[in-house]
């Protein structure tokens, strides 16, 4: 008799409170009932063995608990395909508080360096990427549990909406990289405004004083770009508007490259220590403007067979 | 097939089948033993670890009523068909009917 009651203790180790002792009942009369039709009696230490290989068919307590009180999933399959709507879109608002978060710690850290920055978004996004799980996973469970996710599973929609055969997914990297290299631009674009003097005089390049229009400039052709792509990390699919921008904002980089390459030079060395590196430095700018402005007409050429395809 | 995949689909076949062979069999009430013996009696092998939970799911559906007796010195829970039990067997057979005229037709076993 030990035995079963272990038997049945072990199955309502996994079933809800308020039902553990009706279960427990009910499944104890059903098994002293199975064993009397087996004519094992378990209360003689003879028939533990029969008990054993009866309780071995039965199943594991954990099963039969679940087929009992079946225990509402954290995530129901048909809710998968929202859930990983909503923790694409979370991922996205975490990635711009990651962005934010990294260009507030350039400032306070009065520094511009390129790796802190990106180690600071990456850091954010882990940090905040458990939290961000367990909260929506929780709410999907408490939803899904009273009900309430129905109405979202298979929202309103009509054939006409649905994508074309044609249709080219924005991808998402490409947009998180086209932001953080907007942002980090501005940022280096305007450090007069956010680093205090010190910091700012130890820096080795800087806009030469009669190029300063291209402050502005590059800052609206930036910030242009980093409206569309965030406009487009909201995006599922190419459009023929959103490619004709894309590929616009190639042609305007392809456009101040090449204008920078036959100007005089856009950066100069600052500090007196590193003056020596002025002629590499205007070198490497020279053929720097040149040869990305030869990538971004590639990319862009391949941009334009891909807006035919739409 | 495997002989896991092919199991998994016997399995699928039986479920709607077993609600429909439970509440036919709780016409007269039944506990939860004497209604295995019942279905198996019938031809249908069912164990208990399927069994004895669907028939408290059925209760909780509203499908079946059930109390406690006390019978042989021992207590057992009766379970016996409740009104929305015996409307949805009705119904329920009717499309079994149905279904098994259908799939006659399309099985071509029909003698």
């Amino acid at each position: 008799m030990e035995l079963l009651e272990r038997y049945v203790q072990a199955v309502a180790h996994y079933l809800p409170a308020e039902q553990k002792q009706d279960i427990m009942r009910e499944l104890r009369a059903n098994l002293l009932d199975e064993l009397e039709s087996l004519e094992i009696d378990a209360s003689n230490p003879k028939d533990i063995q029969a008990l054993t290989t009866f309780m071995q068919r039965l199943d594991h307590p954990q099963r039969i608990a679940q087929s009992y009180a079946p225990q509402y999933p954290l995530v129901a399959s048909e809710d998968m395909g929202l859930y990983k709507t909503i923790v694409l879109k979370g991922l996205l608002v975490l990635f711009v508080y990651a962005v934010v978060t990294a260009g507030s710690y350039l400032i306070n850290a009065q520094s511009v360096n390129a790796i802190a920055f990106l180690f600071v978004v990456l850091s954010s996004v882990w940090d905040n990427i458990g939290g961000m799980l367990i909260i929506i996973t929780a709410t999907f469970y408490l939803l899904g549990k009273s009900g309430y996710l129905a109405q979202w599973r298979y929202p309103s929609w009509n054939p006409e909406s649905l994508p074309p055969t044609n249709a080219q997914r924005i991808s998402t990297s490409e947009g998180i990289s086209d932001v953080i290299t907007s942002v980090f631009g501005l940022l280096l674009l305007w450090t007069p405004l956010w680093l205090n003097e010190e910091a700012y005089n130890s820096l080795i390049l800087g806009i030469a004083p009669n190029m300063e229009q291209w402050r502005i400039i590059l800052t609206i052709v930036m910030a242009g770009s980093l409206i569309a792509a965030i406009y487009r990390l909201t995006q599922a699919y190419w459009t023929k508007l959103s490619k004709s921008v894309y590929i616009a904002e190639y042609l305007v980089y392809i456009a101040v490259m090449l204008i920078l390459w036959r100007s005089p030079v856009l950066f100069e060395i600052t500090s007196p220590a590193a003056i020596e590196l002025m002629p590499f430095v205007n070198g490497l700018f020279t053929h720097g403007w040149l040869f990305s402005a030869g990538v971004f007409m590639f990319i862009a050429a391949s941009e334009v067979r891909k807006w035919h395809k739409l | 097939m495997t002989e896991e995949r092919q199991h998994k689909l016997r399995l699928e076949l039986r479920r709607g089948v077993l609600v429909l062979a439970v509440l036919g069999a709780c016409k007269t009430p039944q506990y939860g033993y004497s209604l295995r013996q019942h279905i198996n009696d019938a031809g249908i092998d069912i164990d208990e670890g399927t069994l004895y939970p669907l028939i408290r799911r059925l209760a909780d559906q509203g499908l079946l009523d059930s109390e406690w007796q006390k019978t042989e010195g021992r207590d057992r829970r009766y379970y016996q068909l409740s009104q929305m039990g015996s409307d949805t067997l009705t119904q329920l057979t009717t499309d079994w009917q149905h279904l098994n005229r259908c799939l006659v037709q399309i099985l071509g076993t029909e003698e």
